[in-house]
């Protein structure tokens, strides 16, 4: 990387030009010139300097400091002769010419292809010395490149704000703390004095000679108080280049870009939902029917087929079959082209069964058993022999990626699946927001979850339905609370009576069936896990 | 006229137009600086110009083809300017048509104390807590149909010859440059640089009007005062005739002296005869005037311009400054008196309008009279009190001359329409 961060201001006498310069030079340059001696760990000054005088891409001469990194960074007042010219002509363009938003201050950007562009932050400290007790200055960092200039314009602007932020400060209390001491000593060449003491006088011929053969105005360290101001201005700039040229070598190229596209990170069961819906209404609408599901024992039957012709009723069916084997405790394998969407889609899954009950492999060389893990995360090349894999009491979910992202969904299932309240509540987060402005706009209670589900997809096609992920984590998490209690209850219950009375009154308490008995069960190993 | 992207919204009667800008993005703290000294009501100018570091090339450039804004604030300033540029592009603003005046000179000199005075109606002693320009601080004055222009005060420190910048572009549509010289302070420096400048613009527009401004005159006795006006004027002209025949320019420049400070009426006065040359009806107006003087018997006639305190024309009698200035003067006094005692309506009249007129008896024998000719411009004579008997006359006379002046008016807009236009079809075709 070669970057530089410019401080220039306005100089009273001779217009804009540079005053500091932090450059930063790429190892790999210094090394390809033969500078290996430059390591940072014992250089000497003048010797950097002799050295770096015969570099061309350094700009800078009579380094003042030094901090070595994977880069260099190298700070001074003075630039090499040859550059002298252009950066003031830089300087001028920032401080004397670009439009800077209202009060003149703040962050522009400016140049063009050929010559680069460079991002500019311009503002004024206080300086009871100057005329109008303004003086301008500007940061000015340099690049080649618009667009990693434009995609760390908020960092810039922030980090670049920080550090004027502090100098404005700083000067201000200056600026004060001066003027309260002009005004106690009754200093007759007090301006400030002269304004508030006797009104409008004018200032005489004398004063302002007096004014005029002033010498230059003050350099930064004295009018801030701040003697190693320049030393820390290295070490904000130093900072500064470091994240720019971290955040630069951070851009993704094209090819990156698109894999970020197909990965994009899915939060919440919501989206899951709604990313599936899309492959299955895909696949449904390019073949037909498609055969997302694969459940042995139905399809047989011809109501069945007729009813998962609708992509919607299919989308259920899939969501309903995932939660439900989730929720039981049942193995769930994803296997696809993309591992990172697979772990993505397994932790969302794993989001709604408590941390005690996850048993949890991420890309084995070969299949485990459900006993050692209740998810599996597998590439493409693990077999799945059947003799091993039980597909009653285990689920598979074969997520099928192209580059452009998920292509289509495969569900392999042979076992029976049970409508339970919990499974219920979970498809409902799949829909929250939908169902939540349902309810709202509808206030009623008697439509079935059939017409919700309808009334869902209609509702889907018409609008973008924005999910909210927070609602549904704490949604979510509330619903794992009051189960896991459930579960507790129906371990006290199983511990006071060995025949199953006490369970079936609890039950029933909790209006709950047997049906969701296994659930309760298996949410229970997790707290024995959690005691033992 | 190829012109740069201009941001128009500083009217001197008005105040900024689009003062709107709310400054949401800056913290509180910001309000602590806020306390500034320094005036902040103009827009800046950008030069085009080309300076660029990465490839250190120098290329001439144009500034708002090339730069981007990102902020929220400044991408209105750039819709604006591009807005601009359109309407520039057409030429068929009249805003463009507008001659420019150039206040240029060494850094201190007092070229923004000069706009502020004048234009802005800032106290003299208020200049001292004037910020140093940093920016070219461009001012639309629009009185009237007859005052208008542009004022461009340029930062002392910067070489606007130099490569970087379009000099076509700023010096092209110039009326006329005034080179403010401190009569204070020394003036080898200022008047090599008024040499330069001087070669310089006459080599891009040989119609540019040069004025000197001998300024910081307060303070100067009378005697000195002459001596300083001779010594730069000799000087300046032997460095012309020195370098006239390297500089390919004729050594005989007309460049007008004036000595001026903004303590007294004199920038005024002298600003009055800069902006008289770009007025082109200027030699009908004085006619009208010197018929109104002699047919009433008047001593002397202004034609002001309220706001600005300027006046436009006056009739062929010698100017003699403290008529000038008792003029100017009455001019405040009627407005003060006019504030506390002639609105009509509380909210919003204007303490200048078609009713407003003054005389005023002084007790050398003379008085001072003073009628309202439209909106902005107003006549103030000068009578002798033995001529001031016939009001009547005077009256029937000034109904003429304000007709004669709309008459004038209404040609310089029918002139303005035509061109336009031409314009126009010239486009078209």
């Amino acid at each position: 990387m070669n970057n530089i961060l410019l401080f220039a201001h306005f100089c009273e006498s001779d217009g804009p030009s540079a005053l500091y310069c932090t450059q930063s030079i790429g190892n790999s340059y210094l090394n390809e010139n033969g500078s290996r001696k430059l390591d940072g760990s014992n250089t000497d000054v003048s010797e950097l300097n002799d050295t770096i005088s015969k570099l061309d891409k350094i700009i800078i001469q009579n380094t003042e400091f030094v901090t070595f990194d994977h880069n260099m960074f190298l700070s001074s007042h003075q630039l090499k002769p040859q550059y002298i010219s252009q950066f003031k002509s830089l300087s001028l363009r920032a401080l004397s010419v670009e439009y800077v938003g209202p009060g003149r201050e703040g962050p522009v950007l400016f140049g063009d292809d050929n010559n680069g562009y460079n991002f500019a932050y311009v503002f004024k400290i206080k300086d009871s010395k100057a005329r109008g007790f303004a003086r301008w200055f500007a940061f000015l960092l340099i690049d080649p490149s618009l667009t990693s200039l434009t995609m760390s314009w908020a960092f810039l602007q922030k980090a670049i704000f920080r550090i004027v932020k502090t100098i404005k400060i700083r000067s201000q209390e200056v600026f004060l703390m001066e003027n309260s001491r002009h005004q106690t000593n009754n200093l007759t060449s007090n301006f400030l004095l002269h304004r508030t003491s006797s009104g409008a006088a004018p200032l005489t011929a004398d004063m302002f000679r007096q004014k005029r053969t002033q010498g230059p105005l003050r350099v930064l360290p004295l009018l801030l108080q701040y003697p190693t101001f320049f030393k820390e201005l290295h070490e904000w700039s130093t900072a500064i280049l470091k994240a720019f040229s971290e955040k630069v070598s951070q851009l993704p190229t094209i090819s990156e870009c698109e894999q970020i596209k197909t990965t994009r990170p899915i939060k919440s069961l919501h989206q899951l939902s709604d990313l599936f819906r899309t492959c299955v209404t895909r696949s449904f609408n390019q073949s037909g029917a498609s055969p997302v599901l694969s459940n042995g024992s139905n399809t047989s039957s011809p109501t069945q087929t007729k009813l998962e012709l609708s992509p919607d009723t299919l989308h259920r069916k899939l969501m309903h079959i995932l939660l439900y084997n989730v929720i039981v405790g049942n193995q769930i394998i994803i296997r696809g082209d993309d591992m990172d969407l697979c772990e993505n889609v397994c932790e969302i899954l794993l989001n709604c069964v408590p941390s005690a009950c996850i048993r949890m492999i991420r890309d084995p060389s070969e299949y485990q058993p459900s006993y050692v893990a209740n998810f599996l995360v597998i590439s493409r090349n693990v077999s799945l022999p059947e003799s091993q894999v039980d597909f009653t009491s285990s689920l598979l979910l074969d997520l099928q990626a192209n580059a452009k992202g998920l292509r289509n969904v495969y569900v392999r299932y042979y076992g029976d699946t049970q409508t339970t309240v919990l499974g219920l509540s979970l498809e409902r987060l799949c829909y929250q927001r939908y169902l939540e402005t349902l309810y709202i706009q509808n206030a009623r209670d008697d439509l079935s979850e059939e017409d919700h589900y309808y009334l869902y997809y209609r509702y889907k096609q018409k609008q973008e339905v924005v999910p909210n992920v927070d609602l549904e984590q704490s949604m979510l998490t509330c619903i794992k609370e009051d189960w896991l209690s459930k579960a507790k209850l129906l371990v006290k219950a199983v511990k006071i009576s060995i025949n199953s009375s006490a369970v079936e009154q609890l039950l029933k308490l909790l209006k709950l069936t047997t049906r969701d008995l296994p659930i309760l069960r298996y949410w229970s190993t997790g707290l024995w896990r959690k005691n033992t | 006229m190829n012109s740069p992207p201009l941001y128009q919204d500083y009217d001197i009667d008005g105040g900024p137009h689009d003062g709107g800008f709310n400054d949401d993005d800056e913290d509180d703290y910001d309000d602590t600086f806020a306390n500034d000294y320094g005036y902040e009501d103009e827009d800046e100018f950008q030069i085009h110009t080309s300076s660029d570091a990465k490839n250190f090339e120098r290329k001439s450039i144009s500034r708002k083809e090339n730069s981007i804004n990102f902020s929220p604030v400044t991408n209105i300033a750039s819709t604006k300017s591009s807005v601009r540029n359109i309407t520039n592009g057409s030429g068929s603003t009249s805003g463009n048509d507008k001659p420019r005046i150039l206040l240029m000179g060494l850094r201190r000199s007092g070229k923004s104390s000069i706009q502020k005075v004048v234009f802005q109606k800032m106290s003299p002693h208020d200049t001292l807590f004037l910020e140093s320009t940093n920016k070219i601080v461009k001012n639309d004055i629009s009185n009237n149909s007859f005052v208008q222009f542009q004022i461009w005060d340029f930062p002392g420190q910067i070489d606007f010859f130099d490569s970087t910048f379009e000099s076509d572009l700023i010096f092209g549509g110039c009326g006329a440059l005034v080179f403010v010289i401190d009569a204070q302070d020394n003036c080898v420096e200022a008047i090599s640089k008024l040499h330069q400048t001087v070669c310089q613009a006459y080599k891009v527009n040989p119609n540019i009007i040069f004025e000197v401004f001998i300024h910081k005159m307060d303070g100067i006795s009378d005697d000195l005062k002459i001596q300083i006006q001779q010594d730069i004027q000799q000087r300046l002209q032997e460095e012309l005739a020195d370098h006239a025949q390297d500089n390919q320019i004729p050594q005989n420049i007309p460049i007008r002296y004036q000595l001026t400070s903004i303590y007294d009426h004199s920038i005024f006065e002298a600003f009055s005869k800069v902006i008289q040359k770009l007025i082109p009806q200027l030699p009908t107006l004085e006619n009208l005037l010197d018929m109104l003087v002699s047919s009433s018997r008047l001593d002397k006639a202004f034609l002001f311009d309220v706001v600005s305190k300027i006046y436009i024309a006056t009739d062929s009698a010698p100017v003699d400054n403290t008529t000038y200035e008792l003029c100017s003067d009455m001019i405040d006094v009627v407005i003060d008196v006019s504030c506390i005692y002639g609105m009509k309506d509380q909210n919003d009249s204007f303490a200048y309008d078609e009713d407003s007129s003054s005389v005023i008896k002084l007790n050398n024998d003379t008085v001072l009279y003073l009628r309202e000719v439209n909106k902005y411009l107003a006549l103030v004579c000068l009578i002798n009190k033995s001529n001031f008997d016939k009001i009547g006359l005077i009256n029937y006379n000034f109904q003429c001359f304000k007709q004669a002046i709309s008459q004038v008016f209404e040609v310089r807009d029918i002139i303005q329409a035509q061109q336009k236009q031409k314009k126009l079809l010239n486009t078209s075709k």
